[in-house]
């Protein structure tokens, strides 16, 4: 096999399974891509080198034996540097717990080491995951693979960049405003963000309970469903956990590419707030992906949405609120410990009233009723951009704590943050590149715990349009 | 230092909420959050002059789940 981290995650699973492709020599190739591309992209933080090498022997060991294998048995993962793996260091992207050893393991990694997935360390991130851009002065800036001067975006930053650079088959991140969707949108791979309760969060590493959710980044939406099919789940550690069962995300995914895949599914393009000032550029990829869609057989229609801008000044008002909340201790005893950026969008929680922090999340309920009965009944997806513009430089976005960071963090999160209020899943597909070589995605938005229909779209986008998302041509010359 | 009232936003109820938390603040910084409060607080009376009385938090968390009960069985997801 001439070189196995070109393939998807799916397509490696099988290799190592029917015996074509042994786990550590996977291993050992994304390690060596590690060892290379780290400097230029600084997307880990830590590399467990010698326990992904154990990890494999054993998996390789395994297939000899002709042992039951679970569906990730012998593939490379990563995952950004938030969940809880007892013994082991986890700095969430921080100075103050930059030696922080918790006494338990998150029960998404329980779920990916049970299902054979070898773990190759943690990932650069946001600090404390608070940032959309990839910025972080502990332990710097995370680059774009496909041009180091761009944003990853964030604040699942490592996650994006390893995943893009074919460092590993796949992560975890959360998304508590976007931060699973920006960085797969900046750095050109699927990502997911399921419904709100459908992944366990024990053992991951709080900002705002109420928004919280983990989500996946891969390089083709058949591996994010994939993945999603193992941490998906009730779990007795954590009470809001959804109970309902999880489908199988990759059923009906195989016959994605066939034509009329999409008929009788209708996507809707917003009138309102989603493309309003959208770049022309981006709009024009935009309009591609639609007809790709429509080509599979999809229906496209204009749908009514309410103002999402509002809604999502409400859900920065609860992200931050709960977030001070749960750094206080800290905001007064380190201040000098957090970054200027990070403590200036903590503190804007400490002036949260409460009356207005209760008003807010009553007020979901109502807004959700609204977007399911006045726009979900029209059609089964929403379709709308991850950015509004070319992905911007880090430079651009490099604002610390000046008076116009709020404005200019929350221009990028503008179409990612009302998701987290609404608690919908969002799934983030790549659709071609600006002229600055950059990647641009769309986000496909469905009703409450419909996964399923979103990785159907997706794929059928994937088929119809060529195949899964390209590793960055950059990064070729440095590496070959 | 922004003015005393700034869209709604009273500086001094502000700076005493902080002053409570005993996290200390330059007035630079009580500025800024001042403007971020201002924004996030057009945003609520915007969409919060309907009655909340019957709508309780865990309201949202039922309609996530009867919602995808409801819809299940829809062309095939």
């Amino acid at each position: 096999m001439s070189d196995p981290t070109t393939l998807t995650l799916r397509e490696a699973a099988a290799a190592i399974a029917q015996g074509r492709l042994r786990a550590e020599a996977l291993v050992e190739a994304c390690l060596d891509r590690v060892e290379r591309l780290q400097p230029a992209l600084n997307c880990f933080i830590r590399v467990t080198a010698e326990a992904a090498r154990g990890n494999a022997r054993a998996a390789d060991m395994a297939v000899k034996a002709g042992h039951a294998l679970g569906p990730l048995h012998g593939v490379p993962l990563a995952h950004k540097d938030m969940f809880y793996r007892a013994g082991e260091i986890c700095s969430c992207g921080s100075k103050i717990r930059a030696n922080f050893v918790p006494d338990h393991t998150a029960t998404v990694l329980r779920r990916l080491d049970a299902a054979g997935g070898i773990d190759l360390g943690r990932l650069n991130m946001a600090e404390f995951a608070l940032g959309p851009t990839g910025h972080n002065d502990h332990f710097g800036r995370c680059r774009n693979p496909w041009s180091g001067d761009r944003i990853t975006g964030g604040s699942s930053s490592g996650s994006g960049a390893a995943v893009a650079a074919g460092l590993a088959f796949g992560a975890l991140g959360s998304d508590t405003g976007g931060s699973v969707r920006l960085p797969a949108a900046a750095c050109g791979v699927v990502g997911i963000k399921p419904t709100q309760g459908r992944v366990s969060r024990y053992g991951a590493m709080p900002l705002s309970h109420s928004l919280d959710c983990i989500g996946l980044l891969a390089r083709a939406v058949g591996d994010c469903a994939r993945l999603l099919s193992v941490i998906a789940g009730a779990d007795d550690r954590d009470g809001m956990a959804s109970r309902r069962a999880v489908p199988d995300y990759e059923r009906g995914l195989h016959d994605a590419g066939s034509p009329g895949s999409l008929a009788g599914i209708t996507i809707g393009v917003p009138d309102r707030y989603y493309y309003d000032g959208i770049d022309h550029e981006v709009a024009d990829l935009l309009v591609r992906s639609r007809v790709v869609l429509e080509a599979q057989g999809a229906k496209i229609a204009d749908v009514p949405v309410g103002d999402h801008g509002v809604i999502s000044e409400l859900a920065g008002a609860i992200m931050t609120a709960e977030g001070a909340a749960l750094h206080l201790p800290w905001l007064r005893d380190r201040p000098q410990d957090y970054s200027e950026q990070v403590r200036a969008r903590l503190l804007v929680g400490l002036g949260v009233s409460t009356t207005l922090y209760l008003q807010a999340l009553q007020a979901r309920s109502r807004l959700l009723d609204e977007l399911l009965r006045e726009t979900f009944t029209k059609c089964d997806v929403l379709h709308v951009p991850v950015l509004k513009r070319p992905v911007p430089t880090a430079d651009e976005t490099d604002v610390g704590g000046s008076t116009t960071m709020p404005r200019v963090l929350g221009e990028i999160v503008a179409n990612t943050r009302p998701l987290n209020y609404l608690g919908l899943p969002g799934l983030v597909v790549p659709i071609g590149f600006t002229r600055n070589g950059l990647p641009q995605a769309m986000q496909l938005i469905a009703r409450p715990f419909r996964e399923s229909l979103l990785f159907r779209v997706g794929a059928a986008y994937e088929a119809g349009s060529g195949g899964h998302a390209e590793r960055p041509r950059s990064l070729a010359a440095s590496v070959i | 230092m922004i003015a005393h009232s700034h869209g709604g936003i009273d500086r001094a109820t502000v700076e005493g909420r902080v002053a409570d938390s005993g996290v200390r603040l330059t007035p630079q910084e009580v500025d800024a959050v001042v403007r971020s409060l201002a924004r996030i607080q057009i945003a609520a009376a915007a969409l919060l002059q309907s009655p909340l009385f019957d709508q309780t938090i865990e309201q949202f968390y039922r309609l996530l789940e009867s919602d995808a009960a409801d819809t299940a069985d829809e062309i095939g997801r």
